[in-house]
């Protein structure tokens, strides 16, 4: 396959315009693989933000009275486009992120699966009448768009995060300024011209790519007229965006760190638990806010799963991600790569062995080849931070209720997985469990219609399901007097 | 201590007659029907027997009193008041409701103080808290114009309940049904109309007002077919037997075609997997969810289908729990089995029995009249095996204490035989694998699955049928939706000008 690295020179939205910034800047957008070049896109400054609000305000009125289904036809029309458009998205996903193709092409089709179901969502925002305590009154409750939103994505995930965001604030009726993350500008470009190309009227969806991530979330969170942010991404981010939040008293739906537990009891099935570990764990080469960062595993078939995942760990295929069989490819940067080692060399300090792994694999640049470490203990970094890279460690329990000690023994409460065919079991630790998102003998359980998100200091709304919307509507108490006869 | 009959029947008040507009009065025509204690066959009352003109007289009471909105336009708020302390007056009666109970159809006396009563005081007392937490809808039109659904009550309802659990039965529908501002025409099985007729006197004492509940003894082919006809009845909620169910289909095609909800027969299967990792707790369950009062429950687990490696070490298991299940005096505080409802019911048990036998199912244990001596109508616990799912005994409902058990040889197999029934009320499985757990749960059937256990409810969770064990839901928020229909308020907003 010939890939021309040329060519992906995009621009701003703003107001159903596609432009430069006004500044004139631009910035390169490269591919981790090799470093080169793969695209630019325009650097915004503040001026350019508040130009993207300006048009999301002047869109709000005309696009919140637009019939419901006005709003679905045009989200479901921007899903097929997604699909339609499938290859070449994957493939600039690709290039920028790194994650093989396959596992782009997997993504698009997810995040126009948002587009769609928000679509239908769109009308069933039913509200209600309340019964009420006097025979003379009648009380509605209405639920409205909040507004102008403002959704702030990462580059994990480059289309299904933005998509998450905006199908339901535009079928909620909200119109939307986006800042994908600068690593990953393009996918997000293409999200956007799929919801303009079905048909989103201008100024609904506003996009700006800037290297100034600081300076776009001050100027959205200092402008009254934005009623709502979404953000996915670190917790010390989203912590900044609760502080921001206040001088404009601004709704927040908060998607922050994860450093999801996995544990695995000795009545799993083996051969099922492993591959679906490894799902959770490597998708993505490890940099998903869902991936398993900690496995625990019950003593006795702890030296079982070690063996299983020491050869399936060792046998699986590095490279370019554009290259067809390739399951890990490179990680986002340098950074990235410096905190997988440090999480390793830490845990091999302190006892751990290494199995697999450890390292570049001979390839340099921004790889890290696929690692797997015995006998991680509690007090290790990597039980403790999230690593967003390839590595697996195993930490051996003797008890459930251990087990679910470990698991919810810190700050974070996104993604918990757990392993068992004992279906008293798989209730009672479900239950215990401390987070927002329960994988039981399911290792990948995103789907559009069901609420995702976390709680403790993994943030709080949630995307997906219609819980999904509730986070862009308003609730309106209407009572009306003097009905009796 | 056991109290006798005649110490039972100085301490409670017995009211024989229909309860109409606030009034215990005769029937029209003055006649009556043996009102007699299955534990002794003594003859305890005389009660108004019901007919067509007496049912008019119900159902026009029960119509003006909708119509003039003093129950059902009444604010949320104090229907909610007027339920819940109804709740309170059953409790606070709940020592005689219980006498009644256990009195009139034979159920032991630790069953009725235990279960029924207290259950039935949790149902309106649920039904009374939902009153104002039910919300209405607003449909997400055009902006140009509002649309309110709204709930409305149907009106009159008739409910039209067995005498094996009378009091419950009655509640299930008295509650949701006066939540949401109906009338109800309440009509008790001619075997059990005590408790029924009691509580009466006790929805008004709560503030009710007349006509809200009227309640007419009668026989079911008079006064329940005479509902089932009405033409101002708007619907007709029953729980009973399936052949009387498919009546109440054809009496509502051939008047005003009023709505039915129907909870009726079932020929439950009890499905023992061989992975299942607690056999003694399974065969408790097992023996209690076929003998538990007397056998006569709709759900009954009366097919017993166990895998043919652990059957014959199982109904060991079974034979050992039903020793402690002897029937007995159901007025004896120790009494874990009654008497059956009546004669004409022993007669009909004791067929089936008959029939099992001459069909060439073995009869491991009991299969006798017990007690013949106290005048009471006693079964012992009966358990066939080697019962095939083709023979009578595993296809029609016996209602009476009488498992059938038989052996099936894999997950497929078991499946198939649970579902060979044409009824589809209730189902167990036990199995120790998580998998089969909920493939089976999803595979069957039936209006409620249970894993691992047998006969557990709440008032939460709905209870009723598919296939020809009938439709509609009784308990739960959901109840409430059969006694009300959908109103859509279109309003339609001028353009600004």
């Amino acid at each position: 396959m010939t890939i021309t690295t040329s060519g992906l020179d995009e621009r701003l939205l703003i107001g159903g315009d596609w432009r430069e910034s006004g500044g004139g800047g631009r910035f390169d957008v490269t591919n981790p693989f090799d470093g080169s070049v793969v695209g630019s896109v325009p650097d915004a400054g503040e001026a350019d933000v508040r130009d993207a609000i300006d048009a999301a305000a002047d869109a709000f009125d005309g696009w919140r009275s637009r019939a419901a289904i006005d709003r679905a036809r045009i989200l479901r029309r921007a899903a097929e486009l997604m699909r339609e458009r499938k290859e070449r998205i994957a493939l600039t996903m690709t290039l920028e992120q790194g994650k093989p193709l396959a596992e782009a092409a997997g993504e698009v089709e997810y995040a126009a699966g948002f587009l769609e179901w928000f679509g239908g969502e769109a009308e069933r925002i039913y509200g209600q009448v309340v019964p009420p305590q006097k025979p003379d009154k009648r009380v509605l409750v209405l639920r409205q768009p909040v507004g102008v939103t403002a959704a702030i994505t990462p580059w994990n995930f480059p289309a299904a995060m933005l998509a998450r965001k905006l199908g339901p604030a535009l079928a909620a009726g909200c119109t939307s300024v986006v800042k994908p993350a600068s690593a990953t500008p393009l996918t997000a470009v293409e999200v956007c011209r799929a919801v303009v190309d079905a048909g989103a009227p201008s100024g609904v969806v506003n996009l700006l790519t800037s290297k100034d991530a600081r300076m776009v979330a001050a100027t959205i969170m200092g402008d009254a007229r934005v009623r709502k942010v979404s953000f996915t991404g670190s917790t010390e981010v989203g912590q900044d965006l609760i502080r921001a939040s206040a001088g404009n008293v601004t709704r927040l739906s908060l998607e922050l760190g994860g450093h999801a537990p996995y544990l695995i009891f000795d009545d799993a099935d083996l051969d099922d638990a492993v591959e679906r570990l490894l799902a959770s764990k490597f998708r993505n080469a490890g940099q998903t806010c869902v991936c398993a960062n900690r496995i625990y595993v019950q003593r006795g078939v702890y030296d079982a799963v070690l063996s299983r995942l020491a050869e399936r760990v060792a046998a699986m295929v590095v490279g370019d991600g554009t290259e067809p069989g390739v399951e890990i490819g490179p990680l986002i940067d340098d950074r990235a790569v410096a905190k997988a080692k440090e999480h390793v060399d830490d845990a091999v300090s302190r006892g751990a062995r290494l199995v697999v792994g450890g390292g570049d694999g001979g390839r340099g640049g921004t790889f890290f080849a696929p690692t797997l470490l015995d006998g991680v203990t509690p007090e290790m970094l990597i039980s403790r931070e999230e690593t967003f890279g390839p590595v697996a460690g195993l930490t051996v329990f003797d008890t459930e209720d251990e087990a679910v000690r470990l698991a919810n023994d810190g700050p974070y409460g996104l993604a918990a997985y757990f392993e068992t065919r004992d279906y008293a079991r798989l209730f009672r630790v479900a239950e215990r469990l401390q987070f927002g998102i329960i994988g039981a003998n399911d290792g990948v359980p995103s789907t559009p219609n069901a609420p995702f998100g976390g709680v403790k200091e993994s943030g709080y709304g949630r995307e997906g399901g219609d819980f999904g919307i509730d986070e862009y509507l308003d609730v309106k108490f209407f009572s009306i007097g003097g009905v009796g006869g | 201590m056991t109290q006798t009959l005649d110490d039972v029947l100085t301490g409670v008040t017995i009211r024989s007659q229909a309860f109409l507009d606030g009034d215990y009065v005769d029937a029209a025509s003055g006649e009556t029907f043996d009102c007699i204690s299955p534990g002794t066959g003594r003859t305890i009352a005389q009660v108004a027997s019901c007919d067509a003109e007496d049912v008019d007289r119900a159902v026009a009471g029960a119509r003006r009193a909708f119509e003039s909105g003093v129950w059902s336009r009444l604010a949320p708020k104090q229907r909610k008041r007027i339920l819940q302390r109804f709740a309170g007056l059953i409790e606070a009666h709940a020592e005689e409701l219980a006498l009644l109970e256990t009195l009139d159809m034979g159920k032991p006396i630790s069953d009725s103080r235990k279960v029924d009563v207290p259950l039935a005081v949790e149902a309106i007392a649920y039904y009374a808290e939902a009153i104002d937490k039910v919300y209405d809808e607003i449909a997400p039109t055009h902006p140009s114009s509002v649309v309110m659904i709204v709930r409305e009550p149907l009106g009159v309802i008739a409910a039209v309940v067995p005498w094996n659990f009378p009091l419950m039965m009655a509640v299930w529908k008295l509650g949701p049904a006066l939540a949401t501002g109906n009338s109800v025409v309440l009509k008790p099985a001619e075997q059990s109309p005590l408790t029924a007729l009691r509580l009466g006197e006790l929805a008004a004492e709560a503030g009710i007002p007349d006509g809200v509940v009227q309640i007419v003894p009668g026989l079911g082919e008079r006064a329940g077919q005479a509902l089932g006809r009405h033409m101002d009845v708007d619907m007709v909620a029953f729980t009973g037997s399936t052949e009387v169910g498919k009546l109440f289909l054809r009496y509502s095609g051939e008047s005003n075609m009023k709505r039915l909800a129907l909870e009726c027969g079932g020929k439950s299967p009890h499905v023992i997997f061989p992975d299942c990792g607690d056999l003694d707790a399974a065969a408790e369950a097992v023996a209690w969810g076929v003998f538990y009062n007397q056998g006569e429950v709709c759900n009954a687990g009366s097919r017993l289908l166990v895998h043919a490696d652990v059957k014959d070490e199982f109904l060991e298991r079974i034979a050992r729990v039903a020793e402690g299940i002897q029937p007995g005096d159901p007025l004896d505080p120790e009494t874990k089995m009654g008497a059956i409802v009546d004669d004409r019911q022993l007669e009909r048990v004791l067929g089936y029995i008959e029939t099992g036998k001459e069909e060439g199912a073995n009869l491991l244990l009991g299969g006798s009249r017990a007690l013949a001596e106290t005048g009471g109508y006693f079964v012992e616990p009966t358990v066939f095996d080697a019962v095939s799912n083709e023979m009578q005994i595993a296809r029609e409902e016996i209602f009476g204490p009488v498992l059938s058990a038989i052996a099936f040889t894999d997950e497929q197999d078991a499946i198939r035989i649970a579902h060979d029934t044409v009824y589809g009320l209730a189902a167990a499985v036990w199995t120790d694998d998580l998998n089969r757990a909920h493939r089976a749960a999803r595979a069957i059937r039936a209006g409620v699955v249970w894993v691992n256990t047998f006969d557990m409810g709440d008032i939460s969770s709905p209870f009723g049928g598919f296939k020809q064990s009938g439709f509609g839901r009784d308990k739960s928020m959901h109840a409430l939706d059969k006694f009300t229909d959908l109103k859509a308020i279109w309003i339609q907003l001028r353009e600004e000008r």
